[in-house]
């Protein structure tokens, strides 16, 4: 095992597994926050590229 | 109302969430670290609650209390646009409800986990609490299918806001389950009537935890809400375009 890493008894695994569901779930949300709003925000600046051509 | 009405422009919550949701994301980020480096190397474990196995509390607890506040405040979103009709409620009630199940579907996954050495199954389909917060995250992808399937942005936050303000009334019953009904789940041991019973070795890590969940949850809400008004004003430039072309 890893130094640094706790030591942990016989429970270990399901310990691990509920911090990597942690996450995985956490951070899934994160990048798909923020790429949606990446995206929102290009696509209203292209609107308004759109629009300024058509004026 | 001359406050909230302050408060539910647009253009003000664009200007206040560009510096707030990186300060939140940031404290957020921060004080989760802290509560799982608490959690995992430096509490003492606890054999009275299977040993190590506790150190899942400092990432189911947080869980269920986003579940069940993130669901209180779509709600209380929801009665806000259904009374005032202020846009920015219904954009919030729309922001929280992804992650709302996502925060649900956390604390389901780590109670299961949690169950499995603890009381030796996964799962318990008879139990007030786990189906209770089961029936929540039902709610919250309800909600979002209920939106998603309405032909128009009024009448996608008029059902939307029906759904969430009816579905609130399984909020206490989530939390009192453990005092009504017979379930596997412990009784509350932070929010009680008499105080606190968890020692203060656990409690700080797991409320500062709590708090960095709040805040990172609170940064996402505002990030999809930010998103969520830029999406609307370029749709009314393509309108705007499109009835001048």
């Amino acid at each position: 095992m890893i130094d640094f890493l706790p030591h942990l008894d016989k429970n270990a695994a399901y310990i691990w597994a509920c911090y990597g569901l942690g996450l995985v779930l956490i951070g899934g949300a994160v990048i798909g926050v923020v790429l949606k709003a990446r995206a929102a925000k290009s696509a209203l600046g292209r609107m308004n590229v759109s629009d300024e051509d058509a004026s | 109302m001359g406050m909230l009405s302050a408060f539910a422009n647009p253009h003000r919550f664009l200007a206040l969430s560009n510096w707030l949701a990186p300060l939140f994301y940031a404290l957020g980020a921060a004080l989760i670290g802290w509560g799982l480096w608490q959690g995992l190397w430096i509490v003492p474990k606890d054999e009275y609650q299977g040993g190590d196995i506790m150190r899942v509390m400092f990432i189911h607890v947080p869980a269920a209390w986003l579940a069940m506040a993130s669901y209180s405040a779509m709600a209380v979103a929801s009665f806000t646009w259904f009374i005032w009709r202020h846009e920015l409620a219904d954009i919030a009630a729309k922001a929280i409800a992804p992650l709302g199940a996502t925060w649900t579907a956390l604390c389901l996954a780590t109670g299961s986990v949690w169950g499995k050495p603890t009381w030796g199954t996964w799962w318990q389909w008879d139990d007030a609490r786990m189906m209770s917060v089961l029936f929540l995250l039902f709610l919250f992808l309800g909600y979002m299918a209920l939106r998603a399937a309405m032909d128009s942005r009024q009448k996608a936050a008029r059902a939307g806001a029906i759904l969430a303000m009816v579905g609130g009334l399984n909020v206490p019953l989530i939390k009192f389950s453990v005092d009504m009904f017979t379930s596997l789940h412990q009784d509350s041991s932070v929010i009680t009537s008499e105080g606190p019973k968890m020692a203060a070795v656990y409690l700080w890590p797991l409320l500062m935890s709590g708090l960095g969940h709040s805040l990172l949850f609170g940064a996402l809400v505002m990030t999809l809400m930010r998103a969520e008004i830029w999406t609307r004003r370029a749709a009314r430039q393509r309108a705007r375009l499109l009835a001048g072309a």
